[in-house]
């Protein structure tokens, strides 16, 4: 694990690498009510990730992952710690960023590419850039010929596809995507991954997921960050490293499984009442 | 449209079917056009005659021969076209003032916590009052003339959109707005974008109930007090027990009520009636109708089984927890998911 690695490497490492596009310094949230208390969501999380990194968020239910994507997309205010993106205190929602959630929250009303131009019209975008540019997406996610179709015309798994390609469309260099195939059944949502892959590699987002699913993490991420129980920390920051090429049958090798079984560990570990370090 | 392929014949040369077989086609596929002019027709003969057969007097219950003569006499010789002029125009005034007023007061209340919760409780409290009531007092402040009549038609058309502008307005999912959100858009945007086109089924369902309420209230005003209008003409005709022109009236009344509703207020096209009884409690753009949410009377709370816990719910719960997401499905419950649970 990199906490391991010695200072002198490490300082060497970060002399040539280049500047974070995400930096997360001791963010901390607590949600105040008078009803129910003080809850602590998140305790001192601190973690960067790299421009085209993609980074995968695990850890039990209400541990705060969520509440750390809303924060990196302005959605939640008033924490503790420092959010820098490219180098600049960042504070409230951004242009540079695209957002994905579990519910594809699509516009009833509007068609596929209407619903998909929606940033692009929100941001005051070149409008007949931003249309060639939707038709491109729609291709990209594997959608040609539903460009018109209303969302109840189309599957969970196509609605999601739509909301990523809307994600996309103002060219954002960040991804945040919160459990977008979460709903989705186990076959389409393995399908889903390999194309977010696809589309990740092809379009070098910086990408932050959030996931339920172990496999599925340590599937798709260049790096894992386990979470402890509720307060929500870093029990560990896993670079994940597959060897071969990126399919479904990689699941199945050995290699994969020892990082599943690392993380199932840790997530255990952090559940422990004791609270054991990771 | 009803597509019929050509029929083959023998010789192989394809011939067009014939008139008597495109109508078999036709009534094969849709029975109601056949039996739906042919109940009317059934319940106008059993109309005509019954009363006749039965010994019941046709002064009381004159034929709808001789209404419909009454009718033609009273649009094309008598006055009634002008009664009715003045009918339409006390309705359709009220109903602009109504829904204008609705609009404004709708806006305010979904935006101002402070104000939803100061005077809107009042406002939905007078809603509940049978608000015909309050038109001999109309008459008494405003007289005999149009102004009485277009004011209670203008309060019974305000509350039915009222409370449809303010739920449609509210009722909208957080994620949608977080969308937004997320985009650094303004208010307005995310009124533009989302609110309002989310807010629309609402306001027309609300639009659709007002149209009618609209024509009540300027008929019930007239029933009260005025010199003319269809309700006045209706009075003088039920005075002088000339009962095919009261029927003439009321037929005429009728189809106002049917055309308004239908011609004004419709929109994208297609079967748009069941918006007046269907009230959409999902965020899905009006496809997705709870069948035991009737609307009727405005009625600001949809009854009976709610959908996905939104709508019956929410509105129940405090109002600073009734914006927050909940789970609309069941989600499929994950090892780490399922790890955790064993765990704890």
């Amino acid at each position: 694990m990199p906490p391991d690695a010695t200072p002198l490497a490490e300082e060497r490492v970060a002399a040539d690498v280049p500047a974070p596009m995400i930096a997360v310094r001791g963010l901390s949230k607590t949600y105040r009510s008078v009803a129910s208390g003080d809850m602590v969501a998140l305790s001192q999380v601190s973690f960067s990730i790299m421009p085209s990194e993609f980074v995968s968020v695990i850890g039990p239910s209400g541990c705060g992952k969520t509440t750390i994507l809303r924060i990196l997309a302005g959605l939640v205010g008033e924490y503790q710690g420092e959010i820098r993106v490219r180098g600049n205190v960042q504070h409230g929602p951004t242009r540079d960023v695209g957002v994905a959630f579990q519910d594809a929250n699509l516009l009833p009303w509007r068609s596929v590419l209407q619903n998909i131009l929606l940033p692009a019209q929100v941001l005051g975008l070149d409008m007949a850039a931003s249309t060639r540019r939707a038709r491109d997406l729609v291709a990209l996610v594997g959608l040609q010929g539903f460009e018109d179709k209303l969302p109840h015309e189309l599957s969970g798994g196509m609605r999601q596809r739509v909301s990523i390609a809307r994600a996309l469309i103002h060219d954002p260099s960040i991804l945040l995507l919160d459990e977008p195939f979460g709903a989705l059944d186990a076959m389409t949502r393995d399908n889903m991954n390999l194309e977010l892959l696809r589309i990740c590699r092809r379009t070098q987002k910086t990408v932050f997921l959030i996931t339920h699913s172990i496999a599925e993490a340590v599937f798709l991420s260049d790096r894992v960050l386990v979470m402890s129980g509720r307060p929500g920390r870093i029990l560990a920051d896993m670079p994940i490293e597959l060897p071969g090429a990126k399919t479904l049958e990689a699941t199945g090798t050995p290699v994969f499984s020892e990082y599943v079984l690392r993380i199932r560990r840790l997530l255990d570990a952090g559940q422990a009442p004791a609270g054991v370090e990771g | 449209m009803v597509h019929i392929a050509a029929v083959p014949r023998k010789d192989g040369v394809a011939r067009l079917p014939t008139m008597a077989a495109r109508l078999r086609t036709v009534v094969g596929r849709h029975p109601e056009f056949l039996a739906s002019p042919a109940a009317l027709v059934l319940l106008l003969a059993a109309w005509e005659f019954g009363p006749g057969w039965l010994g019941i007097s046709t002064i009381l219950i004159p034929p709808p021969s001789e209404a419909f003569q009454a009718a033609v006499e009273g649009l094309f010789g008598g006055n009634l076209l002008s009664h009715l002029a003045i009918t339409c125009w006390e309705a359709l005034a009220g109903f602009a003032i109504g829904i204008a007023a609705a609009f404004i007061v709708g806006g305010i209340t979904a935006y101002s916590r402070l104000f939803e919760r100061t005077i809107y409780g009042y406002l939905l409290a007078i809603q509940t009052m049978p608000k015909v009531a309050l038109a001999p007092l109309f008459i008494a402040w405003l007289g005999f003339g149009l102004a009485s009549k277009v004011v209670v038609a203008a309060l019974l058309s305000f509350f039915p959109v009222l409370v449809n502008v303010v739920v449609g307005l509210k009722r909208c999912e957080p994620g949608k707005i977080d969308i937004m959100r997320t985009l650094a858009a303004s208010e307005l945007q995310i009124f533009r974008f989302v609110r309002l086109p989310n807010a629309l089924p609402y306001v027309f369902s609300g639009l659709n109930v007002a149209i009618v309420f609209a024509l009540t209230g300027a008929i019930a005003a007239e029933f009260i007090g005025s010199r003319e209008g269809l309700g006045y003409a209706m009075l003088m005709a039920n005075a002088e027990m000339n009962m095919p022109r009261t029927f003439a009236i009321l037929a005429l009344l009728g189809f106002v009520g049917f055309i308004s509703m239908r011609r004004l207020i419709s929109r994208q096209g297609g079967s748009s009636t069941g918006r007046l009884w269907f009230r959409r409690t999902n965020g899905d753009g009006g496809r997705h109708f709870d069948e035991l949410s009737f609307c009727g009377h405005g009625s600001h709370r949809p009854l009976g089984r709610a959908c996905d816990g939104r709508a019956l719910q929410d509105q129940l719960r405090p109002d600073d927890d009734r914006n927050r997401p909940r789970p609309c499905r069941a989600y499929l419950r994950t090892e780490s998911e399922l790890l955790a649970g064993r765990k704890s």
